[in-house]
């Protein structure tokens, strides 16, 4: 069983959450005046790493709360959940 | 209320199961009211708290109440209050009234779902063969909740009491859907005399 700790519930079994792709994406204050490119940039490109990755995922079957993870995509292993808001961890803090 | 039951319930054709190890049975209808407020509005909770004169609860899985309601946890700002349906206006009307300066949201959503009633020794086994939630550490005693799924259906499970009684809340459409699944997997606990 694959298990993810929710920031809110705590352990539960990963059929309980869904991924919605990259965390941390701010979306421009002035959409108004960035270059075409820039509002490009932000709305269709994501990161692709091979190692540690932030994702946004909901707890879809029990809080329904957003959250964050941070994830190695070589292992699987969810290194980190923490609440939406919550300080970015620093790749040193693994 | 009990020919608006026949008339409404998808669930009124269903036959209860009644055995020395499992039982299961349609709730009657009650006021299910959803309230949302943030959670560091310590005013607005004080004022809740004050009205029904018990705790909100404080975290996952807790469920406060008396003798007439109940409060479960949904989420770090999100309840799910229970009472009588002669109660619920009242509730309703109170808390309006009480909350009128604060940010918060309360909805009557008494219709949204179907609550059947789970008990006897072997509920929990029936449960484990298609809820993923690890009944060592989920709903362990009286007065604990956990939203989940079983089989297809999302869920809300609450127990009642330190004896195996659990009622659970499912969305009206899936209400037939998770009483078939439900009596199917009792039946081989089912003794037949």
């Amino acid at each position: 069983m694959f298990v993810i700790k929710c920031p809110y519930c705590g352990e539960r079994d990963q059929t309980e959450f869904s991924c919605h792709g990259e965390a941390h994406i701010a979306r421009p204050d002035n959409p108004a005046e960035v270059s075409d490119e820039e509002w490009g940039e932000y709305l269709f490109f994501r990161n692709n790493p091979k190692g540690i990755h932030f994702e946004r995922w909901t707890h879809d079957h029990g809080c329904r709360r957003w959250f964050n993870v941070m994830r190695d995509t070589v292992s699987d292993k969810i290194i980190r959940t923490y609440r939406m808001g919550d300080q970015k961890p620093g790749v040193q803090d693994v | 209320m009990n020919n608006d039951k026949e008339h409404l319930s998808p669930l009124v054709d269903k036959i209860a199961i009644n055995s020395d190890n499992i039982s299961l049975q349609q709730n009657e209808f009650i006021g299910k009211l959803n309230l949302r407020v943030k959670e560091n509005d310590l005013k607005a909770r004080e004022v809740i708290e004050n009205y029904f004169d018990y705790n909100l609860p404080k975290s996952s899985g807790e469920v406060s109440g008396n003798d007439e309601g109940r409060v479960l946890w949904l989420g770090p700002n999100e309840y799910l209050i229970l009472c009588s349906e002669q109660n619920k206006s009242n509730i309703i009307n109170n808390l309006n009234e009480n909350l009128k300066t604060s940010f918060y949201a309360l909805t009557d959503v008494s219709d949204y779902y179907l609550t059947m009633r789970l008990s006897g020794p072997k509920s929990i086994e029936v449960l484990s063969k298609a809820c993923p939630l690890n009944f060592e550490k989920n709903l362990l005693k009286k007065n604990s909740c956990a939203q989940s799924y079983i089989s297809k259906a999302t869920v809300l499970i609450d127990r009642l009491s330190d004896e195996p009684i659990f009622d659970i809340s499912v969305r009206w459409s899936f209400a037939e859907y998770l009483w078939d699944w439900l009596a199917d997997s009792s039946s081989e606990f089912v003794i037949s005399e």
